[in-house]
């Protein structure tokens, strides 16, 4: 069977997952809190790619883990930045946003079944909007509250950037992608490239920030 | 070959994908360049700070060296002139009188006097620093030392000739906190032996002084208002010497105080 670039890269886009997950049990002893709860979405990531393959093996649908998914990935990421951030409005705001996306997710899910359209995304673009929101309030924590002079030499600051780029990025791609579903449908695969190519950016700085993590 | 539209399409999304990517980049090249600016004013700040309060903190122990020296000369000028004075005519009274009881009663009186005239020299000893200025550091402890053996102490000293080299500020805050530590032993301890050392080791100085007192539990030292300021007094001006402080005490177990300062 022979496969073109952008399928490649989409399926060679789980390794960069498969090596933040390593680091992650290698390191976790001495993972501090923050970065504990980014060991835990590193591996639920890998679970659910590794499952949603799977399904997709056996020609079963696996479009119903997408809200499960990106509920909990935006809850874990809300509390790594409820951790780091500090203040009290990201704790105050956290679960409802969470319970929100959520809902949305799964209505949306619910609606899309019921037309069998493929994919809808309005959960994903929002989820793009506040995880961007929230690294840049870790941004703009990092500039009032400095630590260190060298911000690349603190783990979050590549969670942070590799977030940015994966949900900028992202927060184009869903915004398109029904779009390009009924219009350009060959186009897809090119899109689906891009956000494999962003995956690896992701979890690349993931993978770095626990490796380059401090001691608790 | 993709139809035109196609092609227009995906190329209007690499563009955007792509401009996003660079404004991103800009944010992140933004953070790292503000965020090390930031730092550093923060710790030109924090630093400021700390200079201001140094030069507080010696500015109010330069008052109270001023004004203790002031009190002392007083003491000894004013008071301790008067209290030798009034010695001289009790005892001569009691050359001039015949009767027997009031004899005694003047030799009473001249006694009287003359322990509160050693009692004012005493105190002004101890708010002067003259015997530093006189007989220099290794002496003005020694004699401090002298004190506590009054007291019933056993005490051993052990000062090394390099404290003298010491600059004279040093030398009167080194001085101030052997006599705080004493006066902490001598109100609190409880102690039967007290050892102080002073002895250079390496390019530093190393003062440690233990004694076998009841101890104190350190962190609630502050928390008593006697022993709190003295302590407090000693940390301030180990501070200002650029010396690391370290008192190691539990109750029954005595105290051990020990302060690295750079020579």
């Amino acid at each position: 069977m022979k496969y073109s670039h952008e399928q490649l890269l989409i399926l060679l886009a789980v390794v960069p997952n498969v090596v933040a997950a390593v680091v992650a049990a290698r390191k976790w002893p001495q993972l501090p809190p923050a970065l504990r709860t980014l060991a835990v979405l590193v591996w639920f990531a890998l679970f659910t790619e590794v499952f949603c393959r799977v399904l997709w093996l056996l020609k079963l649908s696996n479009l119903f883990a997408f809200p499960i998914y990106i509920t909990i990935e935006f809850g874990l990421l809300a509390g790594l930045y409820s951790q780091a951030i500090g203040g009290a409005w990201l704790p105050r705001l956290r679960w409802p946003l969470v319970v929100g996306l959520g809902v949305l997710a799964g209505l949306e899910s619910v609606f899309s079944f019921a037309h069998t359209i493929g994919v809808d995304n309005a959960a994903r673009v929002v989820e793009s909007l506040f995880v961007v929101l929230l690294t840049l309030s870790y941004y703009h924590a990092s500039l009032q509250r400095p630590s260190s002079p060298y911000i690349w030499r603190e783990p979050l600051f590549w969670v942070s950037t590799g977030l940015l780029f994966f949900f900028a990025g992202n927060f184009l791609i869903y915004t398109f992608m029904s779009f390009a579903f009924y219009y350009h449908r060959q186009q897809v695969v090119q899109l689906w490239a891009i956000h494999a190519a962003l995956n690896i950016i992701l979890y690349s700085t993931y993978a770095y920030a626990l490796w380059i993590s401090p001691r608790r | 070959m993709d139809k035109p539209e196609a092609l227009a399409f995906i190329r209007l999304l690499y563009a955007g994908v792509l401009m996003m990517l660079v404004l991103v980049i800009a944010v992140v090249v933004f953070v790292v360049l503000h965020q090390k600016n930031a730092y550093l004013l923060q710790a030109q700040l924090r630093q400021q700070e700390l200079d201001y309060q140094a030069s507080m903190l010696q500015a109010v122990l330069a008052s109270q060296e001023s004004e203790r020296e002031r009190i002392a000369q007083d003491l000894h000028d004013e008071i301790g002139a008067m209290l030798s004075t009034a010695r001289l005519f009790v005892n001569q009274v009691q050359y001039e009188l015949d009767a027997p009881h009031l004899q005694e009663m003047a030799q009473r009186a001249s006694h009287i006097l003359g322990d509160t005239l050693h009692n004012v020299r005493h105190i002004v000893q101890n708010l002067s620093p003259a015997m530093l200025e006189k007989f220099g550091l290794s002496r003005a402890i020694a004699l401090l030392g002298d004190h506590l053996e009054a007291a019933g102490l056993r005490v051993e000293l052990h000062v090394d000739e390099a404290a003298e080299s010491l600059a004279a500020p040093a030398q009167l805050a080194l001085y101030r906190i052997v006599q705080e530590i004493f006066a902490n032993t001598t109100r609190h301890a409880q102690a039967r032996c007290l050892t102080l050392h002073l002895l250079p080791a390496a390019s530093q100085l190393k003062l440690t002084v233990t004694d076998d007192g009841r101890g104190f539990t350190p962190a609630l030292a502050g928390a008593l208002p006697a022993r709190g300021m003295g302590l407090a007094g000693i940390r301030a001006r180990a501070g200002l010497l650029g010396g690391q402080l370290e008192i190691t005490s539990s109750v029954g177990q005595g105290t051990h105080i020990e302060l690295l300062l750079p020579r």
